[in-house]
């Protein structure tokens, strides 16, 4: 199981490399270009095959973590032995390239904008610096900055620690994303002290992918949206305080969670309850604000699952088994594109298709065994 | 039936050639009159505009800043003299052209850092010709010269020609200082 889940991490991190957009020059050592030509080959020219492969590894990404979870208990996967092969795949997943979404490059376009161009990013676009050389592989380049003023002060870090090399601040961003997954990791285990509600986080394929590949900044909305909850629930009014502060800077990295504010104000409700009105409020932004904004980006669900990774997973086995399922369906929505090289004429159904049947079946297969369990 | 077709097709066409002379014109708006004196809320919109002042920070903002408050001064300005308020359009039109004069070297400064400033020269032209449009317009409508008398108070001798005549150099000059960066 190990093997198989390392060997499909391997290949993911290659195959990203295909995804390199073809305005941009990772590096010019030949060694680079003689790997790189086959893999672009097969994502730009055979872009069917690349879109059977990305089935096949999401797939078998899910067989892992739902067989890994499954057997959480066990010896086998005991804390000692799943954190060394995390560590490794997390490491593995820093060195590919943000392959299924151009957010990153908006994130360091948009860095760029304040700490090297000197500008307000939320009145210019990085499209009105017309030299910048990042433009060439921006694709939101014609957008006021997106995200809150908190972001735009953690983006200092892998800004500064780039230094102006495209592929160094690449590395930083993914590295400071590991640090939040780990940072979020360690989080459900300080609030659960469960090893099975923190596999259900770490090794879930939309969270490693999402946040560990392509970069997107929801993790640390949820690490700072979490930690306030979790210092709410403490006693004395430095904490909820601090919680509430927390909860604040977590709504300035991304605007999603200020939904959570009401929860501050519920007295005498446990914390599961407190969690599953979260999931609730969160998954409503998910399901209905976000299509309306845009569409269902698969990265929003890091919110669901961060949340969801908190509760009993006995208890709320439905809902658990329901997000595993949704995370599944949400990674499917990549293909149509992978496949066609372009999102509209039939993307948007094609998309639907992918997101809705798995939810179906799932539905289904509850229905059916509450109906046994009737019958019984 | 000949004769339908050609009809549709010459409107087909002049509806095209229309269209298109509008984009054309087009090129620069100026805003709609905001709050004027009088308006409760002119005091908090000047209020706004000093806060934007210190939140458009960076030299392309600050030029977006200063020409957006250019375009709004100088609508104010005409809005004010259509009505007869001379002197509050004499001190609108001072503010529109205080803002312009910032253009030129802020334009300088965005140079120096080494950004490429063909866009915002471009605009700043097209602003500069839909301003001395409005201003022309605007000379049509005032006299050359004209004594305020409020109760009570000191009259002022306001020279409007003259006033629109150098808001009228001012922007040349300044375009033409851009255009030559």
């Amino acid at each position: 199981m190990k093997i198989l889940f390392f060997l499909s991490i391997a290949v993911l991190t290659v195959l990203s490399f295909g995804f390199v957009d073809p305005n941009l020059v990772l590096s010019t050592h030949p060694l680079y270009i003689v790997l790189h030509s086959p893999l672009s080959l097969l994502v730009y020219q055979y872009r069917p095959y690349m879109a059977g492969i990305y089935f096949m590894l999401v797939c078998i990404l899910f067989f892992c973590y739902i067989y890994v979870f499954g057997h959480a208990e066990t010896k086998a996967f005991s804390r000692k032995k799943v954190v060394p092969m995390i560590v490794v795949g997390v490491f593995m997943l820093i060195f590919s390239y943000p392959a299924l979404s151009y957010d990153l490059f908006n994130y360091m376009t948009t860095a760029k904008v304040v700490y090297t161009h000197h500008e307000n990013p939320y009145l210019v676009m990085p499209i009105e610096i017309i030299n910048e050389p990042y433009l060439a592989f921006t694709r939101a380049a014609n957008k006021v900055a997106l995200y809150g003023p908190i972001w735009l002060l953690l983006t200092y870090i892998p800004h500064t620690i780039g230094n102006g090399s495209i592929w160094g601040t690449i590395i930083a961003f993914k590295v400071l994303n590991a640090c939040m997954y780990g940072i979020f990791a360690f989080l459900v285990y300080v609030m659960t002290k469960s090893w099975k509600n923190v596999l259900f986080f770490a090794l879930n394929p939309l969270i490693l992918i999402e946040v560990l590949i392509s970069g997107h900044n929801d993790i640390y909305m949820m690490v700072f949206a979490v930690f306030g909850l979790y210092l709410w629930e403490k006693k004395g009014i430095g904490n909820k305080t601090a919680g509430i502060a927390s909860l604040f800077a977590s709504s300035l990295i991304k605007g999603a969670s200020i939904v959570l504010l009401p929860l501050f104000f519920i007295k005498n409700i446990s914390r599961d309850r407190l969690l599953m009105f979260a999931y609730c409020l969160l998954a409503a932004v998910f399901f209905v604000l976000a299509p309306l904004r845009e569409e269902l980006y698969p990265w929003y669900a890091v919110w669901l699952v961060s949340i969801a990774s908190l509760l009993d997973m006995q208890k709320y086995r439905i809902l658990i088994l329901f997000t595993i399922v949704l995370t599944f369906a949400l990674e499917l929505r990549h293909i149509p594109y992978m496949w066609m090289g372009y999102y509209e004429g039939p993307g948007p159904m094609f998309r639907a298709i992918f997101t809705v049947v798995p939810l179906g079946i799932f539905a289904l297969y509850v229905l059916v065994k509450k109906f046994q369990r009737k019958v019984v | 039936m000949k004769k339908l077709l050609i009809t549709i097709c010459i409107i087909f066409y002049l509806s095209f050639i229309i269209g298109h002379l509008s984009l054309i014109q087009a090129a620069y708006v100026l805003p709609y009159p905001s709050y004027m004196p009088g308006n409760k809320l002119y005091q908090v919109s000047k209020l706004i505009d000093v806060v934007k002042k210190y939140w458009s920070w960076g030299n392309i903002a600050q030029t977006k800043y200063q020409l957006s408050l250019s375009d709004k001064y100088l609508v104010e300005a005409k809005t004010l003299f259509e009505y007869r308020q001379y002197l509050l359009g004499a001190i609108a039109l001072k503010r529109s052209n205080d803002a312009f004069e910032t253009l030129p070297a802020l334009v300088l400064n965005t140079r120096k850092e080494g950004k490429d400033v063909t866009n915002i020269v471009a605009t700043i032209s097209e602003a500069g010709k839909e301003h001395e449009r409005v201003l022309g317009e605007m000379k049509l409508i005032i006299p050359s010269s004209f004594t305020w008398s409020p109760e009570k108070e000191q009259s002022t001798e306001l020279s409007l020609h003259a006033s629109v005549d150098k808001a009228i150099e001012l922007r040349a000059v300044a375009v033409s200082k851009i255009e030559a960066l």
